[in-house]
């Protein structure tokens, strides 16, 4: 599949799921792909670790095995007009994407 | 008015609404008919047709003959209209475009958020300075269909009126006089001369033919309109009335003296304005 | 003050082009006629004004080639400036000037056939109306006939007149001119709305063209001002004092404080208003002067005092001796008195309430009607020879001023002296005084904090099993959201639900974020919501509201 990259997805504001009311279309920017060349040998030590049980299991002590896609940057936030007033909405969509 | 049996009958005579009520039909059934109505073009230029004829303006009356075909008649083409809300396809328009996005946002933010420094409600003056920048950098194409979308209710036009955050761009505490506001104007250089620009591109003086100058130039007209917004005479919408609707600067001509008739005749070239209000149905529907 | 005529090839010169008028303030007065301006364009040579008459007429006459020069270079419109009464012939425009603007038209007259009756009688492009200035002296208003169409149609008869009842003599026509026939007031009537009629006849037949001309009255000060109803307010000063009761006046222009007590010219300061009325619905409009006693700086509360404020209102520009008005306020000063409407409020606590858990308010008699000065509320310390266990117990409660400063909250400071059971009934003395200094901040270091926030749990469960800081039952309290979408109530852990969240940061809130972040966080916050009113807090939010010391999230 395709390495990490910035995706792009039109939707209304009501369905972003945050709870504000608008059916003003916006186009929401994401990050989506993998990340597999950016493994480093930190990850395949935490790999090991957790599978020996060398680190603990349990809710406290989780680690993340694989970098993965998130944002680096968001995007100006977003205004837009709904429930009868402008609002304005912040790091809500992504400007540019990489492996962390 | 007539009522909608009445005119889907006209419209089936019609050789040039017949067809197009029929693709109208086409388009309104199934789970699809949202993005058929905004996608497909045969759906969007029916839409356009059966504005023009007697069915956008059909009636029924209650417990009338034939009450429920009336009802459906009528539907058909309003429901259509509901789903194709000018303004808001317009902000769609100007969301999808990065440039139109980022300044739209840009002067929502400076305009609605409050200057807790001054202990006012916001910062008037760099709100006008964003709204400038969205009128001058941003394609009068998806600006200007903004400001001016046509609207068939009055959610539509209450959301027009809105469109330029009129709480802080537009009123103020009291209404100043609108010769006061002129002097106001007069006396900054750039407010100066885009309301200089505006009488000569919108003003029609009474008895001369035609609707604008410049050979019934609208565009012009409605250029000079959008450049005043993010000045001192930015003129907004002053309701939610979308059957007859009126453009003006936040002024009246209370306490004028003996210059009401000047103030009035200024106030003129906004509200009273053939212009201006022959805009709408020749340019941007 | 307005004219307009349309000028076209070949006219001769000396024929007349319009005729303006001067409105006399006097029998004797002469008026003066000349072109002004001191940039003049090279078209001004073309015309001549009569200097006692007042007629423009031409000077050469006009050739195509004349024209060539102005149709390449502007509109078909050009303005030419003429003053009146004006000493010098190179004089600029004085304000007293009138406007003429000239229509050149590219072409030769148009014939007698040619001509539309209404091109006749008015020209065309003239929308100006008449302003004539009361009480003037009766004369001429305006030309009517056309002098530039005396000689189109010299078989034709052409006499104007007033067809209109609203004009009540005042203004007539004699044929050729509008003539105003006494002096006009402007108190009577504002505006004349007039139809003049043109018939013109010739041999066969008799055609009559209408245009509407108003004709407005410009107000001078010829009235006397006067007061509308009562020219004395009383005023009373008590608990508001930072400013003072609205009078309103009927009358117009400048005023003085008549006083030369210097306590009066530092305490009071009299603001007019200014504002347009009609008496009635389409009457005359009045000029309106509201004037409002205001009080400059904050009265001390012992003050008690009346004193009795004379404000003289000049009309300046009124001529007659009647130009002036008094107006009186009465103002009584009251002290105010700082005590307790109940001397004893008694407010059980339980044993476990954390610190900072609110134990209650208290306020001064009618504290919330108090403006313009502050009462500060303090424990009084226990004597020194009291035994060291009883002044352990003391230190379990503090009280702390609301930023409003006219209530005191009284909020656990030591929840382990609370505790201790030998703090049973623990007995406090509050000693409320107006506020004259800032005070100095007793900030007591605090013993280390082992409570956490109660805003930190996420479910029920977890809440209603945790100590918090500033719970007043020792256990965390959870509020159950009912509404869908963004709403201001939303679920969320407080230390006490009288007083988090309520959108209000108060002042045992704001003694440290951790108490209630929910309404004093002023971090950015993730997920939606909406901020305080004041920047800081949250008003309103969707799902579930939790706090990581002052940083805010939401889960739907
Ligand atoms: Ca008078
Ligand atoms: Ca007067
Ligand atoms: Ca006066
Ligand atoms: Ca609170």
């Amino acid at each position: 599949s395709r390495p990490c990259s910035l995706r792009k997805l039109e939707l209304t504001v009501t369905e972003l799921g945050l709870g504000f009311e608008s059916d003003e279309t916006i186009q929401l920017q994401y990050c989506s792909g993998q990340c597999d060349k950016k493994k480093l040998n930190y990850d395949l030590v935490m790999k090991h670790m957790v599978e020996k049980g060398i680190l603990g299991r349990g809710r406290k002590n989780r680690v993340s095995k694989e970098p993965c896609c998130r944002p680096t940057k968001f995007e100006k936030s977003l205004g837009y007009y709904g429930n009868k007033t402008h609002n304005i909405i912040s790091n809500v969509s992504a400007k540019s994407c990489g492996c962390v | 008015w007539v009522d909608c049996i009445q005119a889907s009958e006209m419209c089936s005579q019609d050789s040039r609404c017949s067809p197009r009520y029929r693709v109208m039909r086409q388009c309104l059934v199934g789970k699809e008919k949202d993005a058929m109505l905004d996608n497909n073009r045969d759906c969007k230029a029916a839409l356009e047709v059966l504005h023009n004829s007697s069915l956008y303006d059909c009636r029924c009356k209650r417990a009338m003959k034939n009450e429920l075909q009336c009802l459906q008649n009528y539907w058909t083409i309003h429901m259509a209209e509901k789903d194709c809300n000018p303004c808001l396809n317009a902000t769609k328009a100007c969301n999808l475009n990065s440039l139109c996005k980022r300044h739209r946002s840009s002067y929502i933010t400076t305009c609605s958020r409050s200057d807790t420094n001054k202990g006012e409600s916001c910062n008037r003056k760099r709100c006008h300075k964003t709204l400038r920048a969205f009128m001058d950098r941003v394609p009068p194409e998806l600006s200007q269909r903004l400001i001016f979308c046509p609207c068939q209710s009055e959610g539509c036009a209450e959301r027009r009126r809105q469109t330029i955050v009129p709480d802080c761009s537009y009123t103020d505490k009291e209404k100043p006089n609108c010769l006061e506001l002129r002097r106001v104007c007069r006396a900054d250089a750039l407010c100066r001369s885009r309301l200089a620009d505006y009488i000569a591109n919108c003003w029609m003086a009474p008895n001369t033919v035609g609707t604008c100058p410049n050979q019934d130039n609208h565009q012009a007209c409605l250029n000079s309109l959008a450049r005043l917004i993010g000045t001192e005479m930015t003129p907004n919408y002053v309701d939610n009335s979308f059957t007859n609707w009126t453009i003006s600067p936040w002024c009246n001509c209370i306490g004028s003296g003996n210059q009401e008739e000047e103030c009035m005749n200024f106030l003129r070239y906004f509200t009273d304005n053939t212009c201006l209000s022959n805009c709408r149905s020749s340019e941007l529907q | 003050k307005e004219y307009t005529e349309t000028v076209y090839v070949g006219q001769e010169a000396g024929t007349p082009v319009l005729q303006v008028h001067a409105m006399l303030d006097g029998r004797s007065e002469q008026p003066h006629f000349y072109l002004c301006g001191s940039r003049r364009p090279p078209y001004a040579l073309w015309f001549q004004m009569d200097v006692q008459t007042g007629e423009l007429s031409l000077s050469k006459t006009l050739e195509e080639t004349d024209f060539m020069p102005l149709l390449n270079a502007l509109p078909d419109v050009y303005a030419l400036f003429m003053a009146l009464n004006s000493v010098s012939k190179r004089a600029p425009c004085s304000r007293n000037s009138a406007h003429i603007t000239l229509d050149f038209v590219n072409g030769s007259m148009p014939r007698c056939t040619q001509t539309d009756m209404k091109e006749l009688c008015f020209p065309h492009r003239d929308t100006s109306n008449p302003h004539i200035i009361e009480n003037r002296f009766p004369g001429v208003l305006r030309q009517l006939r056309r002098l530039t169409r005396l000689a189109v149609c010299p078989n034709y008869t052409i006499t104007y007149g007033v067809e209109s009842g609203e004009t009540c003599g005042h203004l007539l026509t004699d044929l050729e001119t509008l003539v105003v026939t006494a002096p006009l007031d402007r108190e009577e009537s504002e505006n004349y709305r007039l139809l003049l009629v043109c018939t013109v006849q010739t041999e066969s037949v008799v055609t009559k063209v209408e245009t509407p001309l108003d004709v407005f009255v410009d107000d001078e000060d010829d009235n006397a001002p006067y007061v509308n109803g009562t020219d004395t307010a009383e005023v009373v000063i008590s608990f508001n004092r930072t400013k003072v009761g609205v009078t309103s006046w009927l009358c117009r222009y400048v005023g003085t404080l008549l006083s030369s007590e210097s306590w009066v010219k530092d305490t009071f300061d009299i603001k007019g208003t200014f504002s347009e009325r009609r008496a009635s619905p389409g009457g005359i409009r009045e000029s309106v002067y509201d004037y409002q006693l205001i009080l400059k700086r904050n009265l001390d509360i012992t003050e008690n005092r009346t004193v009795f404020l004379d404000y003289l209102v000049n009309d300046t520009t009124y001529p007659g001796l009647e130009g002036t008005v008094l107006l009186h306020f009465n103002v009584t000063i009251l002290p105010v008195q700082i005590r307790f409407a109940n001397i004893t409020h008694v407010f059980t606590l339980p044993r476990k309430a954390s610190v900072y858990a609110q134990v209650g308010r208290i306020c001064v008699e009618n504290c919330l009607e108090f403006d313009g000065f502050s009462v500060s509320y303090q424990l009084e310390v226990p004597d020194k020879n009291i035994s060291s266990e009883l002044l352990s117990c003391f230190s379990a409660i503090s009280i702390t001023q609301a930023p409003d400063r006219m209530l005191g909250l009284l909020y656990v400071n030591n929840s382990g002296a609370l505790s201790k059971p030998g703090c049973q009934d623990l007995d406090y003395t509050v000693v409320a005084q107006e506020e004259h200094t800032q005070l100095v901040a007793t900030n007591v270091s605090q013993e280390s904090q082992q409570l956490l926030s109660c805003a930190e749990n996420r479910q029920r469960d977890d809440c209603e099993a945790s100590q918090g800081l500033g719970a007043t039952t020792g256990a965390c309290q959870w509020r159950q959201g009912s509404e869908k979408g963004i709403s201001e109530n939303y679920s969320t852990c407080s230390p006490d639900l009288r007083t988090c969240p309520d959108s209000v940061c108060d002042a045992v809130e704001s003694r440290d974020t951790s108490i209630c972040p929910q309404d004093c966080t002023t971090e950015s916050v993730t997920g939606g919501h909406e901020r305080g009113l004041s920047g800081s807090g949250i008003r309103a939010g969707y799902g579930t509201c939790y706090c990581f010391s002052e940083k805010c999230f939401w889960f739907p």
